[in-house]
């Protein structure tokens, strides 16, 4: 197919998920019509939280491991 | 880009010039209007503009800054000098490289003249069917057509040229290890060997999946769009912002895992606040952007509903003193303001809302977030009854009663 020849297979990008996640929950919201109690209701500063938390552990730097093998090499 | 003429006297003065004159260079001194490529400020077209004509770029740019408190034409031209004057050291403009990679493809330009051809032409046919009862298309069909048109042009595939990019040269591939000449071997004496060349590693090449995600966005809010002039389902401004945001979201989504559109991102970033803002416009958006102004001699005038996207609408009833009857009026702005003057004598029935901004009801003022009120009252007068229903989606609502110096300055 020329869409999966076009768009290659990478490794996970966690940027693009969590911002693509949360433009698409955003999307959801607005058509459901619930948006402007999103601005307005008290549950925006928890969820901003919550987001904001959830980009850090996905986006943070982990240490490489390293493999048993090249322990073993050592 | 300025040539100088090469002058015949100074070839025949040094034999060194005439050994590298090249032999087809011309000899007519021309210049080619070209943006710059530095000391520009935005996109080197009052730099290019001012080198072409030899002057200091500053009249330019001062011309555009001047054009721009005219209706705001400097920045369409700055835009068309960006589109059609190509870059310094670059054959051709954006716009060309453009129409170049559409020629790539064999009848992509046919079909589209033919489109523009019929776009064009059915504007009065359907006018005129229309005067014999026909159908017509309304400007906002064309504009949903339009927006999912262009989606459609973004998923066409992209032919070769591009727009006049340049392009890196391809890293000549690395000697093979086998490849040592026997006069290498030879030598007697040790030299250091270089450090073998990293090859440069080849830039990862350009992912479609944001033209993808681009081509989604647009086609779904054409067909909201057309799903709003067309049907009777209520579809309010955030819908349009909801289905924009959904499609590039996913996009990214996807491309978290196939394919790379972080440029997604920054879209999506400055399309969120205007959608957070459009949540709260919930009136119906007809009527296009306007300053109304109404001042009816009777009820009889008035019509029983006025719509506005943004703008201001002012309903001026102070005529209809003295009167009676009954006005029964609905009027919604999408952004902006709704002011009713009222007469001194009438019956009031006034339910109004705002769900961003300023109610002010007879002096009375209510501000912040779905804000709704009901006056009803009058004033000791038994004149016309006026009942009200005024909706503003962001902005405010102002009804007064008309007073002894608002008569006296209109004259009456």
């Amino acid at each position: 197919m020329r869409w999966e020849a076009d768009v290659e297979r990478h490794g996970f990008d966690s940027l693009s998920f969590v911002f693509g996640a949360a433009l698409a929950g955003i999307g959801l919201l607005l058509i459901a019509g619930v948006g402007d109690e999103v601005v307005t209701g008290s549950w925006l500063g928890p969820v901003a939280a919550i987001l904001i938390g959830v980009i850090l552990v996905i986006a943070a730097p982990r240490p490489k491991r390293e493999t048993p093998a090249a322990n073993d090499a050592n | 880009m300025v040539r100088a003429r090469a002058e015949p006297d100074d070839a025949a003065m040094t034999t060194e010039r005439a050994d590298t004159a090249l032999p087809n260079e011309p000899l007519a001194t021309y210049r080619r209007l070209e943006r710059r490529t530095s000391n520009r400020v935005i996109g080197g077209v009052a730099g290019g503009l001012a080198d072409y004509l030899n002057v200091d770029p500053l009249l330019i740019r001062v011309g555009f800054a001047g054009l721009m408190l005219f209706s705001g034409a400097g920045i369409p031209l700055y835009l068309l000098g960006w589109l059609f004057i190509p870059l310094a050291g670059h054959p051709d403009s954006v716009a060309m490289g453009w129409l170049r990679s559409l020629t790539g493809r064999p009848g992509t330009i046919i079909v589209l003249g033919i489109l523009a051809l019929l776009v064009f032409v059915s504007f009065p046919v359907m006018r005129r069917l229309d005067d014999f009862g026909g159908f017509y298309i309304p400007g906002e069909i064309w504009l949903a057509l339009g927006i999912a048109f262009v989606g459609l042009l973004l998923l066409l595939p992209r032919g070769q040229g591009g727009a006049g990019v340049a392009r890196p040269p391809a890293a000549a591939p690395p000697p093979a290890p086998d490849a040592i000449t026997g006069a290498s071997v030879a030598q007697t004496y040790w030299a250091p060997t270089p450090a073998p060349a990293i090859p440069a590693e080849p830039p990862r090449p350009a992912s479609p999946l944001g033209w993808y995600a681009l081509a989604g966005t647009f086609i779904s809010v054409g067909v909201v769009a057309l799903i709003d002039n067309q049907s009777n389902v209520a579809v309010e401004l955030a819908d349009y912002f909801g289905v924009a945001l959904l499609a590039l979201g996913l996009g990214l989504v996807i491309g978290a895992w196939r394919g790379r559109a972080r440029a997604l991102i920054l879209i999506g970033l400055v399309l969120v606040p205007f959608a957070l803002a459009a949540s709260f416009i919930k009136v119906p958006l007809d009527g296009g952007f306007d300053s109304r102004y109404l001042q009816p001699q009777s009820a009889a005038e008035l019509q029983p509903e006025y719509r506005l996207v943004g703008g201001t609408l002012w309903l001026d009833l102070s005529q209809l003193e003295g009167q009676t009857g009954q006005v029964d009026l609905r009027a919604s702005v999408g952004v902006g303001e709704i002011e009713v003057i009222l007469p001194r004598d009438a019956v009031v029935d006034a339910s109004s809302s705002v769900e961003g901004g300023t109610l002010n009801l007879f002096g009375r003022e209510f501000s912040g977030t779905s804000v709704a009120q009901r006056v009803v009252g009058n004033e000791g007068g038994a004149g016309v009854n006026v009942h009200l229903m005024l909706d503003v989606g962001l902005g405010s609502v102002y009804i007064t009663r008309v007073d002894q110096a608002y008569v006296d300055e209109m004259g009456g």
